[in-house]
Parts: structure tokens; sequence; C-alpha cells
């Protein structure tokens, strides 16, 4: 089947959904206080806006990017306590606690950063194969660092140890955030195809894509390792769950509108008053200003929860799970919303 | 480099798709190009926003097939269907509004409307045995179960266009949905069943011109299908890595088989069998040319000795090397083109020694169809015969009724009864697999079938997968010198599609 038949019958099946999610958001109503909200927020140094961002939780330090820089804030005071520099046109973050290293990809002069988790400081610059540099993932498994090139649709593969890169792998389109198992798959976003691109991370090679509808302009992507499943936001207010085995997306549920970042957590959640425990949760901040929460079931079922606002243009989010808080980076602070 | 280059890129594509379209047309399916253009009804029920259903998921599919797509109420009368190629039926049609409006239509019918069934005469009327909506909350666990389907004919049109092998596959994708399934008469062709169970096909055909649960002839082909009302967009399919593997790609076939089936409903049916008993009679000659039969009888047999001699006699004037072999003797296949078996031959004697004979084997003794695995082995139960003083409460019979008069086996006789034998006597009959092409049955006795084949590749009992082309012909011991005219148009029928080329 091509990806236009996949795309319409699943379009049309979306009577369905809405009304489901209709249903959930009475449900939410019902349980209004189980709804994040705003708690506070950090304020970013300088006031520059922030964009990518990540949680290093066991560290408590939050890492923020903010143009050619990374602003490194006190988990829980926000209080800033470093920085990574230079880091150009900086889109992506990625940490490995287990290297005792940070990563960023640098749109800006097209090139990785490594460094040091507990000093900040710069431990090596990578050129990029490719271009315009925007997402980084490493993959414990393989030991690898992956960095997806928006521009040449492409991603480049690196040995973070010796710096040296293993492979170039083309796979077209504007590649964006990346997923990754526990058996050797790499799942990447293109933008502008509506599909996962799937990457064998151990023979480094494309493994085909993963057609995503109704979700349209991937942004945000996740997994579920152990469950198989993968949450994709897309910019036309769908987050399509997917299976990553077979690549079929078997439900799709309502989110924000525009760019948007998405995180699955597993930690069991108590349910609401008559409402069973969730088995984990799907957070999706968009550019609508939306934080869209989704609750776990079942490995094959997923509802809607509820929509809370967050912040215009926010579009990354970090959570902690520790605290039940979400962080989303925004104009000149980071806000933290909670239940 | 550019004119050496795309040239080159050019006749790759063109020779892929000439591949394909050639598979697709021996398959007897049309590709999926030729749907552009083609006119569906989709016939639907009154929207029930507490029951929704997918409708508007398979309009949005078809016409992204090329279909154009009409939509049509239950309620709406047949005329609706004036100018199209083929009648979509959903399960969300009220079957008691709907009745049988398409039931008598020329037009191909693509239904998965499993309350339809008796309406459209593709089972009987009783539910929970004929046809069954497994439904979710009633039927929890068999609605489990129906996630898998049994692929039983791996040589079905539809099952080889998919790439599917006889073996189990997912049809939904792993949550329990809604499905139906029928239980056709002996002229449906069964493409997979659920539960391994004949009797609940999930996917099933009627060829134009089989015969119908109920008697009557099919006006156009007609194909049952698993599905819901709600779960069309839950059809199994596979992407990415998943695709790349031969397993898997085979397993994830839902959607595959809706669009096989939707094709071949679509596709031209073969042109009717002639019914000029001469003409067959002369091709069968001009194939008989050089081929070698051996022959196994029970040599002077105190039974039935003439008549074989007579069918010997009669298969060497058509122009075959025919060597007879007696029932004892050590099997030597090799170098045959058809092994002829005898009614005169003693089950307990002839062994297993023809069973796995890689050659095609025409059995005249139906109480050796278990052995052949061409029937399961309860005597009575699945194999047995009638007319038979100490075996049989049935009478002796010198008629049979043809259900798959679309078949070049049925040597273009019409369906219904036929009289084959000048007197009554004893005929045999064999339960077969779903896997089978049923020709007659006996009267009275829908279930008991007299002349029926195997494809080569096709689920025989037990799961055994004919090695090579395997028909049941039941001729008793002196039945041969007494076929009336049809009788033998038939046996000449059965000759000639034992020794063509099987469909692979």
């Amino acid at each position: 089947m091509n990806a236009v038949n996949f795309v319409v019958r699943f379009a049309a099946s979306l009577t369905l959904l809405v009304l489901a999610a209709a249903g959930a958001a009475r449900l939410a109503a019902a349980d209004a206080a189980a709804s994040y909200r705003a708690i506070g927020s950090f304020d970013l140094p300088g006031g520059v806006p922030g964009q990518a961002v990540r949680l290093d939780g066991p560290a408590r330090r939050l890492y923020v990017s903010q143009g050619d820089r990374i602003a490194v804030l006190d988990a829980d005071s926000g209080r800033a306590v470093g920085s990574v520099a230079p880091t150009p046109g900086v889109r992506g973050i990625e940490i490995a606690p287990g290297l005792g290293w940070g990563f960023t990809a640098n749109a800006g002069d097209g090139t990785v950063t490594i460094f040091d988790l507990k000093s900040d400081a710069v431990v090596r610059v990578i050129p990029s194969t490719g271009r315009e540099p925007s997402g980084v993932l490493y993959d414990p498994d393989t030991g690898r660092l992956f960095v997806s090139n928006r521009a040449s649709g492409d991603l480049t593969v690196v040995d973070p140890v010796t710096g040296a890169v293993a492979a170039t792998i083309p796979l077209g389109g504007a590649l964006g955030q990346m997923a990754c198992n526990r058996y050797g798959r790499l799942f990447v976003v293109a933008e502008d195809r509506s599909v996962i691109h799937v990457v064998d991370t151990r023979a480094l090679e494309a493994q085909g894509d993963d057609p995503l509808a109704p979700g349209v302009q991937p942004t945000g992507i996740d997994m579920d390792r152990s469950g198989r499943r993968i949450f994709v936001a897309c910019a036309n207010g769908w987050l399509d769950v997917v299976d990553a085995d077979n690549g079929f997306v078997f439900q799709v549920l309502k989110s924000g509108l525009g760019r948007g970042g998405v995180v699955f957590d597993r930690t069991k959640v108590r349910g609401g008053p008559g409402e069973a425990p969730w088995k984990g949760r799907i957070l999706v901040a968009t550019a609508d200003g939306a934080l869209t929460a989704a609750r776990m079931n079942a490995f094959i079922n997923y509802t809607y929860h509820d929509t809370s606002r967050a912040a215009a243009d926010a579009s990354t989010l970090a959570f902690d799970g520790s605290t039940n808080r979400v962080f989303v980076p925004t104009a000149g602070r980071v806000l933290i919303l909670g239940r | 480099m550019k004119a050496h280059f795309f040239p080159g890129i050019a006749t790759a594509v063109l020779a892929a798709a000439l591949l394909a379209a050639t598979a697709a047309a021996q398959a007897g399916i049309i590709p999926a190009a030729e749907l552009r253009g083609k006119r569906i009804l989709l016939v639907t029920g009154q929207p029930d926003p507490d029951r929704p259903a997918d409708d508007a998921a398979v309009k949005a599919h078809l016409e992204s097939l090329g279909c154009v797509v009409t939509g049509a109420l239950d309620s709406d009368p047949a005329s609706r269907s004036q100018g199209q190629d083929l009648v979509v039926i959903s399960a969300s049609v009220n079957a008691h509004v709907l009745q049988g409006t398409y039931r008598d239509s020329a037009l191909p019918v693509f239904t998965w409307s499993g309350e339809s069934y008796p309406n459209l005469a593709m089972t009987g009327p009783r539910r929970h045995v004929d046809f069954e909506i497994v439904d979710t909350k009633i039927f929890y666990a068999q609605s489990f179960t129906n996630l898998y389907g049994l692929c039983v004919n791996a040589t079905n049109p539809i099952a080889r266009d998919v790439g599917l092998p006889a073996q189990l596959f997912g049809t939904l994708y792993l949550e329990p949905e809604e499905t139906c399934w029928g239980r056709p008469g002996f002229g449906a062709q069964v493409v997979s069943v659920f539960e391994g169970d004949p009797d609940k096909a999930g996917l099933f055909t009627y060829e134009q011109g089989a015969t119908l649960a109920d008697g009557s002839a099919a006006p156009a082909r007609r194909v049952g299908f698993f599905l819901g009302r709600d779960n069309f967009h839950m059809l199994t399919d596979c992407h990415g890595p998943a695709e790349r593997d031969p397993d898997e790609k085979a397993w994830y076939v839902g959607l595959k088989l809706f669009d096989a089936s939707l094709r071949w409903a679509l596709s031209p049916p073969p042109p009717p069998p002639g019914s000029d008993h001469a003409e067959l009679h002369a091709q069968l000659a001009r194939a008989a040319r050089g081929k070698k039969v051996l022959f196994v009888e029970r040599i002077e047999s105190p039974e039935g000795k003439e008549a074989d001699e007579h069918d010997v006699a009669y298969l060497r004037a058509l122009g075959f090397t025919v060597t007879v072999a007696d029932q004892t003797d050590l099997a030597r296949p090799a170098g045959q083109d058809l092994i002829v078996i005898s009614a005169t031959c003693s089950k307990y004697k002839l062994t297993n020694k023809y069973s796995d004979a890689g050659i095609p084997i025409m059995c005249h003794e139906g109480l050796y169809a278990d052995v052949l695995h061409l029937t399961g082995r309860h005597r009575y139960t699945e194999y047995g015969e009638h007319g038979e003083d100490k075996e049989s409460d049935d009478p002796e019979e010198n008629y049979l009724d043809i259900v798959g008069a679309w078949h070049p086996l049925a040597a273009g006789l019409h369906s219904g009864l036929v009289q084959t034998n000048k007197t009554p006597g004893t005929l045999k009959w064999g339960l077969p697999t779903r896997g089978a092409i049923v020709i007659a049955t006996l009267p009275n006795a829908p279930e008991q079938c007299a002349i029926f084949g195997y494809e080569k590749g096709a689920t025989m009992a037990y799961d055994h997968i004919a090695p090579a082309r395997r028909l049941l012909f039941p001729l008793d011991n002196d039945a041969f010198d007494d076929l009336t005219d049809d009788g033998l148009a038939l046996y000449d029928a059965a000759v000639l599609w034992s020794i063509s080329p099987p469909n692979e």
C-alpha cells in the first residue's frame, strides 16, 4: 500500500477519534485536579529565549539551548550553574551520563560539540558530514552518536570517543528528532515527508520508512522501548502511536498544533476518582501553547487525557519523573508545570 | 551517459511492471492500475452515532485506488447499481432492510456484512451455524482468536496475489475486533478460515456460475470478507523493516487481502467451459499425445475386470501410452504423466505407495481418499458411499449435483442434477478440505462431494500439501461401462485437467 492509501484510510476514521476525544475531555473535567498547571518558572540568563531542553535527572541539571550556547540550570532551584559554549545555532541536546559527556547539534556551523557533564567544558568539536545538524542522539548499545542533518537529509554517525565518522546514511527529507530502541533500530522523523525513517544502528543502513497518518509534518518523537511504541507529535494536531515493529499507526490521539516535542514516561500514575491507574503517560508541548497529556492504558490502548496551557512557542519539553514536573523553555524563561 | 542510463532504468521499470502484470494476469486478477475509473456502488446503512462505522475510510481508500465511488443506502432499490462495475456492501447495512436487493445482481458483489450472506445466498440462513458476527462483547475470546486467520488454499488467486502461503496470518491489528465468518456451500472457494475450522470461512468467493448456498448459480462473482463494521482501518499492514522481511510481509496481509479481493471481484471471470463434448474429447486426444498413464488395478479382479479393460482401451484410443500395474506391484510412477487408480483396487492392498507421488493422480476409489490425503480418516463421516447394501443408508445413485459448473472439470455441464450413469449404483463420496475445488456433490447430500480436485500446492487433509494435482472421480467397479454421455464428458474433463500443467 502506498502512503496515500494509508493516509486516507486512517484519516477517514477520525470521526471515531474525535468522538473519543470528546469523551476523554469529559473525563478530564471530572479529574481536573490531575491536570498540569503552571507552578513557576526559571529565568534564563540574559533573557535569551530557550529552544531545546534536556534534563539530567540524577545530576539535577537542566540544559537549555540559547542560540549559540547552552544554559545549565539547577533543576530544583533554577539557579544558573554553568554554560556550554560555543554551540552555534544549537538545535539538539543529548546527554550520556554513562560517558560523562553531553552533545549538541549545531545548525549554525554544521558541527557537533561534545562537552563534559561535570565541568561543562568543551571536549571536542566534530564537523558533521551533513548540512544543518538538528538532532543528536547517543545510542548506549552501539556506543554511537547519531546526528540528523536537516538540510542535507542525511544522518552522520560518529564514534564519540574517537571523534571518527563511522558513516553517513542518506535518508531524505528535512530530518529532525530521533528515538532508538534496544534492538538496533533508530527512528528519525522527516518533517516534510510525514514519515519516520528506520535505520539499522548496527549495520548502519536505512531500512525503509513508516508512513504517518493522519499526522502530517512530524516534529517530536519519543518511544516506549519495552513496549515497542513510537509516539510522534505532528504539526497538524495529531499524535500518532506507531507499532515500532511493523510500522503500523494503530492509534491517533488529539494534540496541539504546530511544532512540538513529545515525552513518554513509563511511571505509573494514580488515576482520578473512579479512574484506573495510568500505566504511563505521554506529554506533548506544541507551538500553540498547549501541553497535551495522554494516558497509557495498555500496550495497545492510549487515550487523550487533557490539555493544559503552557506557553506560546513552546515546542520542546523535558519531564522530571522524580517531581512530576514538566519544563518548557520559552521566551526568556523555562516554564514549570506540575500537577 | 544519460542516453545509456535512462533507457536502462526505463527497461528495468518496464520489466518490473510487466512481471507484476504477468503475475496478476496468471492469478486471474487485474493489476491495481486497472482499478482506475472502476465504478463502485458502496452500500451502507444509515449513520449511527452510537455504532460508528468505517464507511468513510473505505470510500476514501477506494477512491485513493482510483475507483469512482457512489454511495447508496441499504433502503435504496437495486436500480442504484445501474452503470456500476461492482457492488460493495458494508457491514453497516441493516440486513433486514437490505434483504435480497442485490441477490440476483449481474454485477459482482463484495461484502463484509455477515448478516447479508444469507440474503445473497452465499451461506445458509442460520446465525451461529451458517454465519456469525463475532462481536467483541458476546464472543470476547473468539474476537481475540480471530486476530489470526488461516489460509487454507495458497493456490487461490487471491492468496497467490498477495503471496500468502497456507499458514496463519494477522487479520486485524492486535486488539479484539468485530469480525464475521460464513459457512459457504461447496460451490465456493475458501481462502481463509478462523480457528482452523473449515466451517468458519473468513474470506471466501463464488465464481460466476458456481452454485450458491441455495442451489442457484451465482450470477456474477461474490466475495465474503471477514471485516466488522468499524475496523477497516485496522486491517493489518506493515512498513519499514517489516516490509522487507518476507515472513512479516506474509503475516500482515489484511489490507492486501482486501485489495486483492476487490480486484478479483472486478476482474473478468474465465470464459465458461465449452459444452461440446466432441470438442472436449478432441482436445483431450491432442493433449494425450506422448503422455503416459499408469493404470493401477486389481488384475483379474472378479468384479470390474471388463470395465478396467475398457477404461484402459479408452485411454489408449485417446493416444495415451498406458501401463497397467497390479495393486501389489512396486510403485513405479517415474516417467508417468498420470496415475489412475481403479476402484477394483483394494485399499488394504494398495497401501500408501502412491500417496506422495509427485505426479497427478485420478482416483476412482472413494474409499481410498483418506490414504491420498484427499479427505480425513473418519469413514462414513469424511468419506463413504451411497448405495452399498451393508455400509450405507442412502439409495443407489446415478445422478450428480454439479456445483462447480464454472470450472473446466465440469465439462460445460449446467449447475444442478446431471445423470452421469445409466443405472443407479454405488457412488463414493468424500468430504474434502476447503482447499479443494468441488465440482459435484451427491444429490440431497450437499456436503458429500463426488468429484473434487486439489491444485498442486493446495492444502489437503491434515495440512498435506498436494505434490501434484489430485482428483477424486468415483467410478465403481463396473461403472465405466455405464457412463452416460455427460458422465463420459466429465471423465474426459477429469483426465484433461489432471494432465494439464498446474497453475503455479
